[in-house]
């Protein structure tokens, strides 16, 4: 989103109006999916498994859709993709108040840095919070490198978004 | 709340679900990465 909302002001300054578009219907995109996040979940702590399932059952279905619309070549894949990890985002943000921001890596580096800090200072810190945002970094970095691996060697990036959507929906 | 207590709470629901909740954030982590890679390399070819 930083990277998005920072385009925006270049996109203004050079006056790309195509670009600016696309970019600002990224911004609304995110937004809108945590918007339905909020509207599906209505509270930040965890109460019933059937609205996280109902959750990634719509997620499943946004990133059906956004792959069916990118194999096309059709923009609006764009805005559908930020739509669901927006979602994704604010879905896990609530899970039992705990704060996990799976699409925020910027917020995951500051909190590993900021512990880390904590316990060279000698404060006590938790050992799972540093598994926890290790694992979502490290993760992050890994389905990264699986989605250049497929786009680039396979050529096959944008139809391995089924197995996501077929994630979404096992799980 | 007391943030002592939040953190009592988080520590119980850790230690309980602890390979759950990580496996499940790796997961949805790992999507979100290669959906945002993927998605950048559509950009370009539109």
């Amino acid at each position: 989103m930083s990277g998005a909302v920072a385009h925006l002001g270049i996109d203004l300054a050079l006056v790309s109006s195509d670009d600016l578009l696309l970019i600002a219907s990224i911004v609304a995109g995110f937004f809108g999916g945590a918007l339905l996040s909020g509207l599906i979940l209505r509270d930040t702590l965890f109460r019933m498994k059937r609205r996280y399932a109902a959750m990634l059952l719509v997620e499943g279905g946004i990133l059906t859709a956004t792959m069916l619309l990118a194999l096309r070549g059709v923009d609006f894949a764009v805005p559908l993709a930020a739509m669901a990890c927006g979602l994704q985002n604010a879905m896990a943000s609530s899970y039992r108040g705990l704060t996990l921001r799976t699409t925020h890596v910027t917020g995951v580096v500051t909190d590993l840095g900021a512990l880390l800090g904590n316990r060279l200072r000698g404060r006590q810190v938790k050992g799972w919070k540093f598994g926890l945002l290790l694992s979502i970094l490290i993760a992050f970095f890994g389905g990264g490198l699986a989605g250049a691996f497929c786009s680039v060697s396979f050529r096959c990036g944008l139809w391995v978004l089924r197995r996501h959507c077929a994630l979404c929906w096992g799980l | 709340m007391p943030f002592s207590k939040v953190e009592h709470e988080h520590d119980v629901f850790m230690q309980q679900s602890r390979v759950w909740v990580f496996s499940g954030a790796a997961l949805l982590s790992a999507i979100a990465g290669y959906v945002n890679v993927v998605m950048l390399g559509f950009l370009p070819c539109r």
